[in-house]
């Protein structure tokens, strides 16, 4: 029975299919996976060292990173090593606060002065 | 090189009632296995060829992107051994980490599982790889649970292109190959990867960020270092060939059903 062992030259596909329509293999001698190839073939053909596409990896980031990079955090708790089960850090609670009051702020559209969205000493940080 | 196993013989005469061979002209061959959108599995099994059914096994609903999220599978490695041909698969970067986009994955995982299911239902061999020390074991469970096989250690050269040699006999090499972790304990692409394709069976692999598609006939983007990534995946193609092989019992008890009422009438 014939096999093709180029594995760089097709894929097992390609291959088998050469064969088949050649007349080397016959159609009962076809492997398993054939039919199953066939009917279900895999999202993108396999090509081998196929050219990179030449995209650009993003970045990700989010709104509240500008607001992580810049602030003073030197008097804000940051773990809490006494605590048995793991709280939320106070940073992390200033942040969601922020985070939502931003956007709330962004949803009436009054958003006001810089200094008014970013309103530390109203925040209740204690609050959960 | 093959051997048929038993019974094979019986579903392919199935599928080959159901598809046309027409291999006298010179195009494409015209192969009428093309799954059909929105088709209801009939109570007699056998009346459909299970290839025509986009989703025989149920296997979309085997997980979510939930799960795959908790699982951690969308860690990918650094952005410096970045794959250039897994940037496909990235839903971007943080801060220099890799993450794959669970989409893609999971439409990718689907036809995976998918495949493997059908394999197990046509009798096939299913191989298991993964050179990762802390998952070996839960590869090796996990192929003895589903009555396949596994091959977790040093990969010796020539066990598939020299089989016959190397075994004594000639030997029934695996119908698919499943690759838990395509990268050896050198980070080097595994051998199998190499042989697999060279000998025409199809593998399955789970690539990560710092590791090359090539050579796997389905590939599956996805974290293939923590071991809640492993076990999921594990319980995943465990479960699609657990269900392949019921399918296949019961298609077998049938066709006997119909041998004896033939031979009664």
């Amino acid at each position: 029975m014939a096999f093709s062992r180029l594995e760089k030259i097709g894929n097992i596909y390609t291959r088998v299919t050469g064969l088949l329509r050649a007349g080397a293999m016959k159609w009962e001698d076809r492997p398993l996976f054939y039919d199953i190839y066939t009917a279900f073939p895999p999202i993108k053909e396999n090509v081998y060292m196929e050219e990179a596409p030449k995209i650009k990896v993003r970045e990700i980031f989010y709104a509240e990173d500008q607001e992580r990079a810049t602030r003073d955090y030197t008097n804000m708790l940051a773990f809490d090593m006494n605590e048995k089960k793991p709280k939320r850090f106070d940073r992390q609670k200033f942040i969601d606060k922020q985070h939502i009051s931003t956007t709330k702020a962004q949803q009436t559209e009054d958003i006001g002065s810089k200094e008014k969205l970013f309103d530390v000493q109203n925040l209740d940080l204690k609050k959960d | 090189m093959l051997l048929k196993g038993q019974g094979q013989g019986l579903l392919r005469i199935i599928a080959n009632n159901m598809t046309k061979k027409n291999f006298s002209s010179a195009t494409a061959p015209a192969l009428e296995i093309e799954p059909k959108k929105d088709v209801e599995v009939p109570t007699k099994i056998s009346r459909i060829n299970p290839l025509t059914h986009p989703d025989y096994f149920g296997v979309g609903k085997m997980f979510t992107v939930r799960d795959l999220m908790e699982a951690r599978v969308h860690f990918g490695h650094k952005d410096g051994s970045l794959n250039d041909r897994m940037k496909p698969y990235l839903f971007g970067s943080r801060l220099n980490h890799t993450i794959f986009n669970l989409d893609i994955t999971a439409e990718h995982l689907k036809r995976a599982l998918n495949v493997t299911a059908h394999t197990a239902l046509q009798g096939g061999l299913i191989l298991f790889f993964c050179r990762s020390s802390i998952n070996a074991h839960t590869v090796e469970k996990t192929a003895k649970e589903c009555g396949e096989f596994a091959h977790t250690r040093y990969w010796r050269g020539g066990t598939f292109t020299n089989s016959k040699i190397q075994f004594k006999a000639i030997t029934r090499l695996p119908d698919l190959c499943i690759f838990l972790n395509t990268l050896n304990n050198v980070m080097l692409q595994h051998t199998a990867v190499r042989d697999a394709a060279k000998m025409n069976i199809p593998s399955i692999g789970i690539v990560d960020s710092n590791c090359s598609p090539d050579l796997i006939t389905y590939l599956v983007p996805g974290n293939d270092d923590s071991p809640a990534s492993i076990e999921l995946y594990c319980s995943l193609f465990k479960e699609a060939i657990l269900r392949g092989k019921a399918k296949r019992k019961e298609l077998l008890q049938e066709i006997e059903n119909m041998e004896k009422e033939q031979k009664d009438s």
